[in-house]
């Protein structure tokens, strides 16, 4: 077992490496333009202060459309994109294209979700002590929905450590790729229940910690 | 006694000289969408002036248009018709940049205080002071303490709104109003979430800040025996309009409307309310 162990350890790491990588730049797409999407759904919302009906309807519709396909669907329809933006459809760097574009509506939807938790009478208080729209997002939403929006990241995250692993099909790599080339299709038992060991480890790192960042955060 | 005669004097001195309205309405239509299609029409061309040092008490059964009213001073309704000049400033023709500036005069609390919950009470009070001054960090920390010792709560400006009383909650938002020192106090139904005790000391505070800081007062509430205490006018709303307005402290007139005749019971059995003594900021 041990002897296993050592012997796939490099092309373990390498496929946590990769993981990593994917996780991060999806993430960190999905936040600075997945989150500003979802504010604005919020805003345009009827009642709330940019109210917009026609531009809110136009934003969620696209935001379904590109939530309503199939991952796997999702990568082969984008591989033009993905060539154009990284110069391969191939690899990790190639594979968060489309997990990022995946990764942008979902978290539109968890922070426009979020921010209506916010009670309306804070933003009617705000809205009486002269506070433009962009107070209102920084020094009110923003700050009454932190922690709610520490859990949205939280489930994001967890939810495309698993996506990550359909980016095998285009070479992606990562850990979930791993599980699938050689516990699945080559039978091996033994790498099949490691990497779904390092997988559990994963999610369970990433909730406990987002889980504590969401409490500590919230002073209700 | 001597409380009331003191209510009265300042009030006369704001009101002498030429009349100074410091809120004018005119002709506030507003009706609303009711789920079922139809419209509701919360208030017909009401018009109502307060001048500069007043207390006014709007009061009404539900759906009167009371708060709907009060709500239309700062333009958190919008009226459909009429006009609603502060300082003879029509706030309904200000461009959004200039109605915001104009709110920062007229401070506002609510029935369930609206504070932001993650943020210690200090930064509540702090909140309308970042949103328009420029002040530097020792003038914003000496205005918040002075805010906070007129609600006394200058001890609790580390706590998170989660960690106080009801009572205690009011008073931040009392304090978080006055921060920007304004004209106007709009108090929509302060006390309704509060117990009888509570609520008499922080209608008192309403009443010290208005003698003290002069500040002018609109209030909506259904605590009658303590407003035929606290106003200097008291105006009844009987669907969507005025039905009719006196002063509480004129005993002798007749009072048309079931709710004044009730008012001014209160402050003839109530006496000039003993409760009013004695009220300690708690």
């Amino acid at each position: 077992m041990l002897e296993t162990l050592l012997a796939i350890l490099p092309d373990l790491l390498l496929a946590l490496g990769q993981t990593l990588l994917m996780l991060a730049i999806c993430l960190v797409v999905a936040v600075l333009l997945g989150g500003p999407l979802g504010v604005l759904l919020f805003l345009l919302a009827p009642g709330q202060m940019l109210q917009q009906r026609a531009l809110g309807a136009v934003l969620g519709w696209l935001v379904n459309t590109l939530r309503s396909f199939p991952f796997i669907i999702l990568l082969v329809a984008l591989v033009p994109f993905t060539r154009w933006i990284v110069g391969s459809s191939i690899g990790p760097l190639a594979a968060s294209v489309p997990l990022a574009c995946a990764a942008v509506p979902y978290f539109a939807r968890l922070v426009e979700q979020q921010l209506h938790e916010v009670p309306r009478g804070v933003l009617e208080a705000a809205t009486a002590m002269g506070a433009s729209p962009w107070q209102m997002v920084f020094r009110v939403l923003l700050v009454e929905a932190r922690s709610g929006l520490v859990s949205a990241l939280t489930v994001l995250a967890i939810s495309f450590l698993s996506y990550s692993a359909v980016a095998g099909v285009v070479g992606g790599g990562g850990i979930g790729d791993l599980a699938i080339r050689f516990g699945y299709y080559r039978f091996d038992t033994g790498m099949m229940v490691l990497t779904i060991a390092v997988l559990v480890a994963l999610v369970q790192l990433i909730q406990l910690g987002g889980s504590r960042l969401a409490r500590r955060l919230d002073r209700r | 006694m001597a409380t009331i005669t003191a209510m009265r004097l300042h009030y006369n001195t704001s009101a002498a000289g030429p009349m100074q309205n410091l809120i004018q309405l005119h002709g506030i239509s507003k009706s609303f969408h009711l789920p079922d299609g139809s419209r509701y029409q919360a208030l017909h061309e009401v018009s109502l002036s307060v001048r500069a040092g007043e207390i006014v008490g709007l009061i009404g059964r539900s759906g009167a248009g009371k708060s709907t009213l009060l709500r239309s001073i700062n333009l958190l309704e919008r009226p459909d018709h009429g006009a609603v000049q502060i300082n003879g400033q029509d706030l309904t023709r200000m461009p959004a940049a200039q109605l915001r500036s104009a709110r920062e005069q007229i401070g506002m609390m609510f029935q369930h205080y609206n504070l932001l919950h993650n943020l210690n009470v200090y930064e509540n009070v702090a909140f309308p002071l970042r949103l328009h001054q420029r002040l530097n960090a020792p003038r914003l920390a000496a205005r918040v303490r002075e805010c906070l010792d007129i609600v006394g709560l200058a001890d609790r400006a580390g706590s998170y709104p989660a960690q106080l009383s009801g009572g205690q909650k009011q008073r931040v938002s009392i304090a978080r109003a006055l921060a920007s020192r304004p004209d106007v106090l709009l108090c929509d139904e302060p006390t309704s979430a509060l117990d009888a005790a509570t609520t008499r000391s922080i209608l008192a505070t309403l009443r010290n800040i208005n003698i003290s800081l002069g500040v002018t007062i609109v209030i909506v509430s259904h605590e009658l025996a303590a407003l035929a205490q606290l106003c200097h006018r008291v105006v009844v709303l009987e669907d969507g309009r005025i039905a009719e307005q006196f002063d509480p402290a004129d005993t002798a007139s007749v009072r048309s409307t079931a709710l004044g005749r009730e008012l001014a019971y209160y402050r003839k059995e109530g006496g000039q309310a003993a409760s009013w003594e004695g009220v300690q900021h708690a």
